[in-house]
């Protein structure tokens, strides 16, 4: 359906649940999966920071996986940054964390997140909603323009 | 006949009443020449006219006040009985007094006109013996009435010195220190018990003997008073305590002043203060803890069950390697739940659990902590050095002990690839207390991230093993103790430096305390 090479940043401080996500986000299909585990590691690589300074090697990405609690700078943060920085803020950012106090989901959309989901507990559920979300904004949804 | 008269008229004054009188003047005029008979009139004793001549009675004006107003004379009375020529008259008077009058009835007036100069002058002694009984009377009842008027002021000064002792009994009693000023001067009039016990002497100034001070307080409301004339209030510190004072004008150079001693109230209105913010802190906290113990716990739910799926599918592909990784990623996220658990416990149970307050040297303490410590430490060839200054305190000492592993820990932990790792526990004066730190040449930690930190499951390292309790539960034990805790780093590689106080004496860190 689409031969682009799409690139997705999950910015997640639990490596087995990074794991996870790119399993099954790549299991039709290659997607780039760039993981980073703190929210100054993710501000550094959408702005292009320190060890993420090349184009090249640090793509933007298509869609932005966002966990809440994270080490250094928090997850309401970033989203905060992002979505107030001219250049980042048409990229979707998809919370998803184990979060699902209401005051997180209020807090999230407060700073104009994408959507948020709930990392369910179970590996079935777990599997269906990253294919879910995959072909949904990897696939159906239009992009403002081409990313590079 | 004569010496008769005049043996009466010396005899006059051994009549006891004016009835008496009457009737022994009666009967010795009787007896003058041409005289039929003799009658008294005088107030009190006149005879009533059925008694007298009737008819000449109700002409009479003599005794009547209305027709006979005081001053008329017998002459003008005698009008009243010119009709009747039996009748003479002759008045009883002094100083124009008019006491009465000697109505005569008369046969012979020729002989009765002879007599009647000496029955004037008669009449006149008459007038002046009754004047004279009567002044006596007087006198008498003067000096009674004086002596009733002394007894009764006697009795009122009693009364009023009973009433001033009851006011002064009042205002004694009632707590608040009131005083009577000059609001000029400051110039104490007068001043209640209260007012003596905080040492306020009449006839000195307020401030130089309350105040202590040779100048007016700062907050004296007597400025205020003078300007406007109207009651003032405050509430204000003085002498080591809170007065709710007020001020009323009295009068044009005087005013009440009283002041309540509050200082009870307010340490108790502080007291519940303190209580309710320290109950909305740890209500907050628990909200905390709840939040972050159902996302914290959930997450190597995640993880297991994640993964089980995925050991499904890698043992239907028979992916040896794949399967391995799995199963040591399910143990792991297990391990992190039962570390996550025991830990979280701890916490829980830090607010509970109560081992009785002891003295405390912290040097042998450091040195059983570095001990416990010794297995990682050994193994990161980290120099560890022990400060020999550092203080006895007082508190919970498996708790305290607590605090220096998990400090330790994290220090031997986070070196980073300092080549020459070291480890320092000491302790440096400041103030009153003396603050006790854990100094390391590791990773150091921005300042940006140094409060964030302490919070609960909040890691700054997010490949490190641990459950970000340690801190959180390294803070807890260090406020329930009644002391703080913070970190001290110029950034990243500059090391890190844990300080934290406790209380060197017991009072404040009882069992009660650590119970709370």
């Amino acid at each position: 359906m689409n031969d682009r090479s799409l690139t997705v940043l999950h910015i997640e401080d639990n490596t087995d649940h990074a794991h996870l996500v790119a399993r099954a986000l790549q299991k039709h299909r290659p997607v780039d999966v760039r993981l980073v585990e703190d929210g100054e590691a993710a501000l550094d690589y959408l702005l292009r920071q320190g060890e993420y300074r090349d184009p090249q090697t640090s793509p933007r990405p298509h869609l932005i996986l966002l966990d809440l609690r994270l080490p250094k700078i928090d997850g309401l943060e970033v989203l905060q940054a992002i979505k107030t920085n001219e250049a980042l803020l048409s990229i979707p950012v998809v919370v998803f964390t184990s979060s699902d106090a209401e005051k997180d989901v209020a807090r999230a959309y407060a700073v104009h997140a994408n959507s948020y989901l709930v990392k369910p507990v179970g590996f079935d559920e777990f599997s269906e909603t990253i294919e879910l979300l995959n072909s949904y904004w990897l696939d159906w949804n239009c992009y403002p323009q081409p990313c590079a | 006949m004569l010496g008769q008269l005049f043996a009466a008229q010396r005899d006059l004054h051994l009549q006891p009443t004016r009835a008496g009188l009457a009737e022994f003047i009666a009967e010795t005029l009787a007896v003058v020449p041409g005289v039929v008979s003799c009658r008294v009139c005088m107030p009190g004793v006149s005879p009533t006219p059925d008694e007298l001549d009737g008819e000449a009675c109700r002409h009479c004006t003599a005794l009547r006040e209305d027709l006979a107003p005081a001053g008329t004379d017998a002459a003008e009375v005698n009008c009243a009985l010119a009709d009747m020529p039996d009748m003479h008259t002759v008045a009883l008077k002094t100083a124009g007094r008019r006491d009465g009058f000697f109505v005569f009835k008369v046969d012979d007036p020729d002989a009765f006109a002879a007599y009647e100069p000496f029955l004037t002058g008669f009449a006149h002694c008459v007038a002046l013996g009754l004047e004279g009984r009567m002044q006596k009377d007087l006198l008498k009842k003067t000096g009674e009435r004086l002596k009733a008027n002394v007894a009764a002021r006697e009795r009122a000064e009693e009364k009023l010195h009973e009433r001033a002792d009851l006011d002064q009994i009042l205002l004694d009693s009632l707590p608040p220190v009131a005083m009577l000023l000059r609001p000029k001067t400051r110039e104490i009039v007068a001043c209640n018990k209260a007012g003596r016990e905080v040492g306020a002497v009449p006839g000195k100034t307020c401030f130089g003997t309350w105040g202590r001070s040779d100048k007016p307080c700062p907050w004296c409301l007597a400025p205020e008073i003078w300007a406007t004339g109207k009651p003032q209030h405050l509430e204000t510190e003085g002498v080591g305590r809170i007065w709710d004072a007020h001020g009323i004008p009295v009068a044009d150079d005087l005013y009440l002043h009283y002041a309540s001693d509050i200082t009870e109230r307010k340490r108790a209105e502080e007291e519940r203060e303190n209580l309710i913010t320290e109950l909305e802190t740890q209500n907050a906290e628990l909200e905390r803890f709840t939040y972050t113990v159902s996302h914290d716990l959930k997450s190597p739910l995640v993880t297991i069950k994640g993964y089980l799926g995925l050991l499904e599918e890698d043992i239907a592909d028979g992916d040896a390697d794949a399967i391995r990784d799995d199963v040591k990623r399910i143990a792991g996220a297990a391990d992190k739940m039962d570390r996550l658990l025991s830990e979280l416990l701890a916490l829980s149970q830090i607010g509970r659990l109560v081992n009785p307050p002891e003295n405390v040297a912290l040097e042998g303490l450091a040195r059983e902590a570095v001990e416990l410590v010794g297995g990682q430490i050994a193994a990161g060839g980290v120099q560890v050095e022990i400060s020999p200054d550092l203080p006895t305190v007082a508190g919970d000492r498996p708790r305290l002990l607590e605090v220096l592993q998990n400090l330790i820990d994290n220090a031997v932990k986070y070196m980073g690839d300092q080549p020459r790792p070291r480890v320092e526990i000491g302790a440096r004066p400041d103030d009153e207390e003396t603050i006790c730190y854990v100094r390391d040449n590791g990773i150091g930690i921005e300042p940006r991230y140094q409060e964030r930190i302490f919070n609960l499951f909040d890691k700054l390292h997010p490949k490190t093993e641990g459950s970000g309790v340690g801190l959180a539960l390294v803070k807890r034990i260090v406020e329930v103790h009644g002391g703080r805790i913070w970190v001290e780093s110029k950034g990243a590689a500059e090391g890190s430096t844990f300080c934290f106080t406790v209380p060197p004496k017991a009072p404040s860190t009882d069992a009660e305390e650590v119970e709370k």
